[in-house]
């Protein structure tokens, strides 16, 4: 038995739905990505040290710790993969293989999805604050970008480090 | 029109009666639309979307991110509340404003989710989300203020998504791609406009999107011969075609969407498109250098097709805006053309010729029109 207030309103509901349902999809989709992925940690240094700030987010780049000679493909290559080997520091080891060789490494990473990683939004209001601290931590070198890789090397950055700490604690 | 004012003025010219006047007043009072208030509501509407907007940008501190999230679910579960608790009480401008508000909010909150997993969407695909999203609630829409906000809100979500495209041609199709978005932009409005079912339940959001997309069309034909006052030397490209595949779109749908109209009315539609065709033609893919005569030619016969066409759709008041226009740009082209004595001298006289025909032209049409609207109304 359909309520009163309802009948009539089945279009009302779902537009009135829809729009909601869509931002609780986003929500959903990030958090699985969380759940079905493994975290890493990569260090961050400064992308231009004088100017990190580029309106909402800071940018930076990542400062991979490669094996010399382990590259066997370019970057914008499709198929080409971050192969990571965890060790005992908190930031793996990389080399760069073609995806289907690199399934054997302990994580893999697409090589043409680098260029997501590399800004983090920050709060308006503390955004100075931020790059300041941001820019001590990578002179340091003590800023790591923890990044959420899922089983097929898709990247959502999960928070930026300094000192273990979150950016903005 | 102060209405009071010119009742009062007929009764003491013995054109109408007391009883008929306060008839005549009795229903322009009932059939007033409420422009200030629905003005005054939509701007509320549209400050408090602003408002949730920058509170989301300036993100709270301190709150953690599963609070915000939860917070943007209740507020927006609370006017879905509030839209649906004003529909069953008929509260009709609560409505709208609330829809107005929703439509804003939605936004915020994909913004919000985006800062709070920093995910690095393109702005376009965020903007067609949103668009995509919030379609079903915007056509439960009635006022002219929902329906211009949605308007603002779909023309910025194509303008930026094919802004893309800017990156991927060349410097040289630049002006041949912002002809064909616009034109299809155009034909998109229109078909949405010309939809019979938003003509049948939402007619004002209906009117919006029809007026908006002959906007459209008119600004871009005026605009187009504004090409020629450049240096070109390109050939015909793959963009000067789909310039003319979209116009001649538009020209067909103008056949269809006014189907009711006379053939002269979509006839004159049709060579409005057909000149700006030409100076697509003309200003994209030939070698020219500065023309601005042919370009002010082109203006001329564009406006001309134009007050014919508003003539024939016995639109009286755009007849006069669009003659006056002509007018105009015939006092503007003495100084583009402005040269020797003798350059000068003839272009005077033609022009002063022109204006004097367009002034009988009015003289003439204006009375006509006039009839046939008195007439159509008797009908």
């Amino acid at each position: 038995m359909m309520p009163h207030w309802l009948r009539g309103r089945l279009w009302l509901l779902l537009a009135v739905v829809l729009p909601l349902l869509g931002v609780l999809t986003g929500v959903a989709r990030s958090e699985l990505h969380y759940r079905r992925s493994q975290e890493w940690q990569f260090a961050v240094a400064g992308y231009d040290p004088r100017d990190l700030l580029k309106g909402h987010y800071i940018a930076y780049r990542l400062n991979f710790r490669e094996i010399p000679g382990s590259s066997r493909c370019p970057d914008d290559d499709a198929s080409c993969c971050l192969c990571l080997t965890r060790t005992n520091r908190d930031e793996p080891d990389v080399s760069r293989l073609r995806c289907d060789e690199a399934n054997t490494c302990d994580g893999r990473l697409r090589a043409d999805t680098l260029s997501t990683l590399d800004r983090y939004y920050v709060p308006e209001a503390r955004a100075h604050e931020a790059e300041q601290r941001l820019r001590d931590g990578a002179a340091r070198q003590t800023a790591r970008l923890v990044v959420a890789i899922d089983p097929a090397g898709k990247p959502q950055v999960k928070n930026l480090l300094v000192d273990g700490q979150p950016l903005l604690p | 029109m102060n209405l009071g004012k010119k009742l009062a003025e007929w009764q003491r010219e013995g054109l109408l009666d007391a009883t008929s006047a306060e008839r005549i007043r009795v229903y322009e009072t009932a059939e007033a639309r409420p422009v200030m208030l629905y003005a005054i509501a939509g701007l509320g509407a549209v400050t408090i979307g602003i408002g949730i907007v920058s509170v989301v940008a300036a993100n709270w501190d301190g709150i953690g991110y599963q609070v915000k999230l939860a917070l943007d679910v209740l507020l927006g579960l609370a006017l879905g509340a509030g839209i649906f608790w004003a529909d069953v009480r008929r509260a009709q401008l609560l409505r709208e404003a609330l829809i107005a508000v929703y439509y804003a909010f939605t936004l915020a909150s994909l913004a919000l989710l985006g800062q709070i997993y920093q995910l690095d969407t393109p702005d376009w695909v965020a903007l067609v989300s949103w668009s995509a999203l919030t379609a079903p609630l915007l056509l439960q829409a009635r006022s002219w203020a929902s329906a211009m906000l949605w308007l603002a809100g779909l023309s910025l979500s194509y303008y930026i998504s094919v802004g893309g495209l800017a990156e991927l041609v060349d410097y040289s199709e630049l002006g041949d791609l912002s002809v064909t978005c616009a034109a299809v932009w155009a034909f998109l409005l229109l078909s949405f406009g010309h939809w019979p079912w938003l003509s049948r339940e939402r007619p004002v959001v209906s009117n919006v999107f029809r007026v908006a997309g002959w906007a459209l069309v008119v600004a871009e034909g005026l605009l187009t011969p504004m090409w020629l006052y450049r240096h070109a030397q390109e050939p015909m490209t793959w963009g000067t075609w789909a310039c003319l595949g979209s116009l001649a779109a538009l020209a067909l749908g103008a056949w269809l969407w006014l189907s009711r109209a006379k053939t002269a009315a979509r006839a004159g539609l049709t060579v409005f498109l057909g000149i700006t065709a030409v100076a697509v033609v003309v200003g994209f893919a030939t070698r020219h250098d500065d023309q601005p005569l042919l370009a002010a030619s082109l203006q001329l016969a564009l406006l001309a097709a134009l007050a014919f066409t508003a003539a024939q759709l016995d639109r009286l008041r755009s007849f006069r805006v669009v003659t006056a226009l002509i007018a105009l740009r015939i006092v503007i082209i003495y100084f583009e053309v402005f040269g020797s004595m003798l350059n000068t001298g003839l272009s005077m006289i033609g022009g002063g010729v022109v204006t004097l025909l367009l002034a009988w032209l009015w003289k003439r049409q204006s009375p006509e029109l006039l009839a046939r609207l008195q007439r159509a109304e008797g009908a």
